[in-house]
């Protein structure tokens, strides 16, 4: 995530970049995978800056420039866009002496080769899809506080995606959209929002909650106003998800696992559009703000465990290629 | 910005528990810290902080390809190297 700001936003990576196809894919799935997509990954991946590597971790992440034939050209796993930017230019000189039969794949690559199931095939298109972005808030004592960090952790956020089938988006408002008309969001709908959404991942990966985490998830939805075919809501509620037990929070050091806990009690308020002609919402601003506390194992709060307030922002996604990734625990939605 | 700062302080003002709130142990803060509270009022300001501005965004200027293969596609068709960020968690959702 750090990459997002240092690497990918430099003016000279991006350059050098514009010579390649540039692609973002989850790791895990690539390297432990069946299929084309996931034996040609792992033939890079192989070539690179972690083959072979088990410890301290089996992890292939980085970025690699390869040709499609699977010969790798350079690679690097770094946040320094002055490495990045040496690592495209070899790939690029490594490239321009390549043979052309020693490029590309032998014949034509079939395109549903992926060969393994991807969430993305459940985007719901006719549905409601909103990006989820989380932040530490400002701390009355950061100066003096521990945990305020002064590096990159100051500055820190992190997004995801949130799906709503169709049915669902349209249980956020009342049945009968009049104004003054107002409805509990249906209960498993806030659970889920706050079991795979309102989640401390400012500062890197977190586990999702599970179901018995869930203390408290109250949404109310209420029509402010009804124009036309356009109903405006309100939305307005609260959660609350605590979990305790032994893990670890040191990332990948070799610790023993140690009691801990964690948890995010939030307030929520929104307001959103509904287009009844269209079905679907063509606004939609929610905020959970409150307390978090604890931490997981990778996402870097080993010392900031103290509780703290983040907020978390969900707006209306496009519908670009780059949008239609799945959200990170939509696994857990518990979707048929 | 500086209605945004204005406005969040005085929220802090209101809600803010006692000084020792921050040093609470346990799963429970014995006295609530110091989130920002959240009304109307201070609705926008808060969405503005938490969304990334246009300057923490330069990274969506690349157009990324949301899978490895699709990219091999296009870069198998267009004779061009392929470059692939793959990380722990899709890079273009959580990471």
């Amino acid at each position: 995530m750090i990459a997002r700001r240092t690497v990918w936003c430099d003016p000279r990576v991006k350059d050098l970049v514009a010579r390649f196809v540039p692609c973002a894919d989850e790791v895990y799935g690539l390297q432990s995978g069946t299929g084309p997509e996931c034996e040609l990954f792992r033939k890079i991946a192989e070539q690179g800056h972690y083959a072979g590597r088990t410890k301290p971790s089996n992890t292939r992440q980085g970025t690699y420039a390869a040709a499609p034939s699977g010969r790798l050209l350079a690679s690097v796993n770094s946040n320094d866009p002055a490495r990045m930017a040496r690592m495209l230019r070899d790939a690029l000189a490594a490239w321009e002496k390549l043979p052309r039969e020693e490029r590309l794949l032998p014949g034509e690559p079939a395109a549903n080769a992926e060969n393994r199931l991807r969430w993305e095939q459940r985007y719901p298109a006719d549905g409601l899809v909103l990006r989820v972005h989380t932040r530490d808030l400002p701390r009355a004592e950061d100066a003096a506080r521990e945990g305020s960090a002064k590096d990159w952790r100051a500055a820190a956020w992190n997004q995801d995606f949130a799906w709503f089938t169709r049915d669902e988006a349209r249980r956020l408002l009342p049945e009968d959209p009049a104004a003054g008309a107002a409805r509990a969001v249906p209960e498993s709908l806030v659970r889920r929002l706050a079991r795979c959404h309102l989640l401390d991942d400012v500062r890197g990966q977190t586990s999702q909650f599970d179901e018995r985490h869930v203390a408290r998830a109250r949404l109310e939805s209420s029509v402010v106003r009804h124009e036309g075919n356009l109903v405006g809501v309100r939305l307005e509620g609260e959660t609350r998800t605590s979990s305790e037990g032994k893990w670890r929070v040191h990332g990948l050091e070799e610790r023993s696992v140690e009691k801990q806990s964690r948890g995010f009690e939030a307030r929520l308020l929104g307001r959103a559009v509904f287009d009844l002609s269209a079905g679907r919402f063509v606004r939609f601003e929610l905020l959970a703000v409150g307390t978090r506390w604890g931490g997981t194992q990778y996402n870097c709060r080993q010392d900031d465990l103290a509780p703290a307030p983040m907020g978390v922002a969900l707006t209306l996604a496009g519908d670009s290629p780059a949008e239609r990734v799945a959200p990170a625990f939509v696994w857990a939605y518990g979707w048929k | 910005m500086k209605t945004t700062i204005v406005v969040l302080g005085m929220a802090m003002f209101v809600s803010r528990g006692g000084a020792d709130a921050q040093e609470a142990p346990g799963p429970q803060p014995a006295s609530p810290p110091a989130a920002p509270e959240l009304t109307d009022a201070t609705f926008k300001p808060l969405l503005e902080l938490i969304r990334p501005k246009p300057q923490e965004l330069g990274f969506e200027e690349i157009r990324w390809r949301p899978t490895f293969w699709e990219a091999v596609l296009e870069a198998q068709r267009a004779e061009r190297p392929v470059l692939v960020w793959a990380m722990n968690g899709h890079p273009l959702a959580c990471t």
